[in-house]
């Protein structure tokens, strides 16, 4: 059975980064990943949803830009929408605890959850990684030669999950994550540095 | 460097792309995608399908970049290739639940008059499909409900509270004017034609 990955975000705010993260995490888990918003009842705009649908194609352009633009050899997870309406953290948390996701990816500044509702999350969820902040505009440099800036890429998305708070992960995660190439040359080259700190 | 980009044509914005300029894939992306998205809503049954079919023909467009020849405009392009994608989709729908589609020569269908060689198939349905969601609200409900729904005269008698032979008036003029209307969108094109509904 496929796993299955929920990303709860604000659409109002900038996502981009919990994005691509998450599409990264289920290409590597081989998961399909749900985007989870609410739109706020207080909500004026004409169309909401075609808003909400505007900002997920943006956030995904934004991924295929920085991510995918070469071919990795790795396909793009289908993804699966689901948009309510209402009061998002009441929303989110009667929406964890009626299904079961085998990882949650919290973004604190794509979501702004508070503190408890955060423990809500873990405690009805298998695990959960809460993404590190993201203090100043993150610019990727693309300059340079196509192999350097996908090393960086794939080195990006090793470094957030260091640098991520992880709640209940199952042990099985990073077995099946360690099963990504590049993991295994990441570490490598890690110990490398820390035999050879020249 | 991205404020330089919006200044590009999207033809030399194309050239960057194929020379492995990522953020020019990001500038042409970004002008494109909210109507690739809108045209995709007119063959989808809902939002979310329109957003996977646009997600869909975004991938195929930029994939298949290298095969832009400029002999047409890149708009033109990306939204043949997105109207392609959509009809596809639609088509494979609607063969498995068995709905007769538009042409079929043994259901009622909606007559596409001979066109000029020089306009493809995908033209004439992209034609029609933009006349028919320009249509009134009601006019089109119906249409849909018969001829994508698949719902039968009688259902349709009860959703809009008419007799048999009045559903069956509606649609058969609806499909008049429709076949009208491309005669006269083939003529002085559609734009023109589209300012009359």
């Amino acid at each position: 059975m496929n796993k299955k990955i929920l990303f709860p975000f604000s659409f109002e705010k900038n996502f981009h980064r919990g994005y691509s993260w998450t599409m990264e995490l289920a290409s590597r888990l081989n998961a399909t990943p749900l985007f989870f918003t609410v739109i706020p009842s207080h909500q004026r705009d004409q169309n909401p949803v075609s808003n909400v649908y505007h900002s997920l194609l943006e956030a995904r352009g934004n991924y295929l830009q920085y991510f995918r633009l070469s071919k990795t050899g790795k396909s793009i997870p289908k993804t699966e929408r689901l948009i309510e309406k209402g009061d998002f953290t009441w929303s989110l948390i009667r929406f964890v605890k009626k299904t079961k996701f085998d990882i949650i990816v919290v973004d604190l500044q794509a979501s702004e959850l508070s503190p408890t509702t955060l423990q809500d999350v873990v405690e009805n969820a298998n695990g959960v990684i809460v993404l590190p902040d993201q203090k100043e505009a993150r610019v990727n440099s693309l300059a340079g030669p196509s192999k350097a800036i996908e090393k960086r890429i794939k080195q990006d998305f090793y470094d957030i999950l260091a640098q991520s708070n992880l709640y209940k992960v199952p042990s099985n995660f990073f077995h099946t994550l360690g099963r990504d190439k590049s993991l295994f040359n990441y570490l490598h080259g890690l110990f490398r540095k820390s035999q050879n700190p020249h | 460097m991205k404020a330089d980009l919006k200044s590009l044509n999207d033809s030399q914005l194309i050239g960057l792309i194929q020379g492995g300029n990522r953020e020019a894939f990001g500038e042409l992306y970004d002008r494109y995608y909210k109507k690739v998205y809108h045209r995709c809503l007119s063959f989808a049954k809902d939002p979310d399908e329109a957003f996977d079919l646009a997600q869909e023909s975004l991938m195929k467009a930029f994939d298949k970049l290298y095969t832009f020849r400029g002999d047409s405009s890149f708009s033109t392009w990306l939204y043949t290739i997105t109207t392609r994608h959509c009809l596809a989709g639609w088509k494979k729908e609607h063969r498995k639940k068995g709905v007769a589609l538009p042409g079929q020569a043994d259901q009622p269908h909606f007559d596409l008059p001979e066109a000029d060689g020089a306009v493809d198939r995908v033209e004439q349905e992209t034609i029609m499909f933009q006349l028919l969601h320009a249509l009134p609200e009601p006019e089109l409900q119906l249409l849909m409900l018969k001829y994508k729904d698949g719902v039968s005269i009688e259902g349709l008698q009860s959703t809009f509270d008419l007799s048999s032979s009045a559903i069956k008036m509606r649609l058969k003029r609806s499909k008049e004017k429709l076949n009208a209307l491309y005669s006269l969108a083939l003529t002085y094109g559609l734009e023109q034609v589209l300012t009359l509904l």
